[in-house]
């Protein structure tokens, strides 16, 4: 029973969502605020042209694309900086500079740098992705105990299998947090750099409907990257569930 | 036989220029028996811990050397085998996998990785549990999945830093039980530290007294004639009666000796250095 515990507060927290709103666009009653049904309708009608599942797949690809470069990359120079006093005099600096940056307000700059096209997005959330994983993978490599690394040491592990069997998993739970943070900011990120210089993708949709006054296309599109964003954070849970099974068993 | 001569540890902290030395113990002598229990016991801070890690070959000794049946020892070596004293297990492998750790590193198939260890994780009792994680089982247990994971490579030497600290009483006595049917089993050299005469005398043919800190070093040493290996360890010797040594007179004598040096020295300390505790 306690398995469905999760999805069954999100539906409810769902459901309540849609009933202020319904309340709102009832009290209010302007064209721009229409009522959940109209939405709905509108969603629907996105759906079945295509239209959504195309604007819905370019943004996704785009922050697969970001995560896929990124995540990786962050997460093992953030580990190695974490072992390496020499790695982490150079990495450190840089990160406590630049993880606090906005990085939203790099876009007209990387947009300069790197073009109108899609990797000038790609590359805006890879940023934002990049240093949140950093800082935790650091965090965490610093933060092995001791005992455990002299451990598996004194068996005669060496560099590479410190790497795999200490260092990393010791750190996933920690780089599954940053993920859900990062992804949150990362879709902020994602409508920002999509209503520029772009035709496709949900950012666009949602500025374009809102230019051509159809509201109810306009909130089925803000929707639609609400799911987005969820849909990739049940992603990182499931990832997480599967990557960390000793987390759950400590849960029960 | 093991043999320390002129043993010392300085840590090195800080980089070349500003680096800071701490000692940590001094001209250390110590010969253990091959086939021996042997336990070092001492306060906080006089160094244990960094004596084992240096045997380990985990840290390098400033000066002095060791000696293995003769031969030089210097860095780590596949048969010694380290518990610490949290136990190091890894909370993301379950039992059956940090058991199995060390032959993993050596590189074995999965398949003869089982068939070490699952003899093994039956003799200790781990063979239902060999799915749980480390954070799901008991104190003892844990002990006991580092035990096996120690035993996997075969060792010819044993270390062990405080193994039954964290262990209730009655856990404790039956751990101590458990190790000495571990070594009548097995021909390895065990050293082991801690903190309790009673403990050292129960286990040890030979136990060496350490005090003071930043460095420590050793007081004294005493040998416990009946628990000699051979006595104890030999063919038909009388296994049962590890139970009955626990309580028996002749173990007293040694306690109160080994008691009677740490307070004697103590005593000196205070003398020296006024105002200062030696043992905790
Ligand atoms: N990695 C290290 N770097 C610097 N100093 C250390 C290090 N490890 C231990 N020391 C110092 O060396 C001394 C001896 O430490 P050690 O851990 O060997 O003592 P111990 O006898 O095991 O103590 P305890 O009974 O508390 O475990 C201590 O004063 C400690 O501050
Ligand atoms: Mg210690």
């Amino acid at each position: 029973m306690k398995k469905y515990k999760k999805p069954l507060s999100a539906l409810m927290a769902f459901a309540l969502l849609l009933l202020l709103w319904a309340l709102a666009a009832f009290v209010i009653k302007k064209p721009f605020l229409p009522g959940p049904w109209l939405s709905a309708k509108a969603f629907l009608a996105l759906l079945k042209s295509g239209a959504l599942l195309k604007h819905a797949l370019a943004s996704l690809k785009r922050v697969l694309a970001s995560l896929g470069f990124a995540f990786p990359l962050a997460a093992a120079l953030g580990l190695w900086a974490g072992r390496s006093v020499k790695v982490d005099s150079l990495v450190s600096p840089l990160a406590y500079v630049l993880h606090p940056l906005p990085k939203a307000a790099l876009l007209p700059v990387i947009m300069l740098l790197f073009g109108l096209g899609d990797s000038a997005k790609i590359i805006l959330l890879g940023l934002v992705i990049f240093f949140q994983a950093l800082v935790s993978a650091m965090d965490s490599a610093r933060r092995l105990s001791r005992e455990l690394v002299d451990s598996v040491r004194s068996l005669g592990a060496g560099k590479r299998d410190m790497a795999f069997i200490v260092i990393l998993p010791a750190a996933l739970p920690e780089l599954f947090t940053s993920l859900r943070v990062s992804l949150g900011t990362a879709v902020a990120v994602l409508f920002l750099s999509e209503t520029f210089a772009t035709e496709n993708g949900l950012g666009f949709l949602i500025v374009d409907s809102w230019a051509r006054i159809a509201y109810p296309e306009m909130y089925a599109a803000i929707l639609a990257l609400s799911f987005l964003g969820l849909g990739l954070f049940a992603m990182a849970d499931v990832a997480e569930k599967l990557l960390c099974p000793w987390a759950a068993q400590r849960r029960n | 036989m093991l043999e320390a001569r002129n043993l010392s540890l300085d840590y090195v902290l800080g980089k070349k220029r500003k680096a800071e030395l701490i000692p940590a113990f001094r001209a250390l002598n110590m010969a253990l028996p091959s086939g021996s229990i042997s336990s070092v016991l001492g306060p906080s801070g006089c160094g244990k811990t960094s004596i084992l890690n240096v045997i380990a070959g985990l840290v390098r000794p400033s000066s002095g050397s060791l000696l293995l049946d003769g031969a030089e020892l210097s860095g780590l070596r596949p048969k010694t085998a380290v518990i610490f004293q949290h136990y190091g297990l890894l909370p993301w492998r379950n039992v059956e996998a940090n058991a199995e750790l060390g032959l993993l590193i050596q590189r074995l198939p999965a398949a003869e990785r089982k068939k070490k260890i699952h003899p093994i994780l039956e003799e200790l009792g781990l063979m239902d549990f060999r799915r749980f994680y480390p954070d799901s089982l008991s104190g003892g247990m844990k002990q006991r999945v580092a035990i096996a994971r120690a035993l996997a490579i075969e060792p010819d030497l044993l270390l062990m830093d405080e193994p039954f600290s964290s262990l209730d009483a009655l856990g404790r006595e039956a751990a101590q039980d458990f190790l000495l049917e571990l070594r009548k089993k097995r021909p390895m050299t065990i050293l082991l530290v801690s903190h309790s005469i009673e403990e050292a005398v129960y286990l040890s043919e030979r136990v060496y007294v350490m005090a003071g800190r930043n460095p420590g070093f050793i007081v004294d040493s005493f040998d416990i004639e009946p628990n000699r290996a051979e006595k104890r360890f030999g063919n038909d010797s009388y296994s049962a009666d590890y139970q009955n040594m626990r309580d028996s007179k002749e173990l007293l004598v040694y306690a109160k000796a080994i008691r009677a040096s740490i307070n004697r020295f103590m005593s000196d300390e205070k003398e020296a250095v006024p105002g200062q505790g030696g043992l905790a």
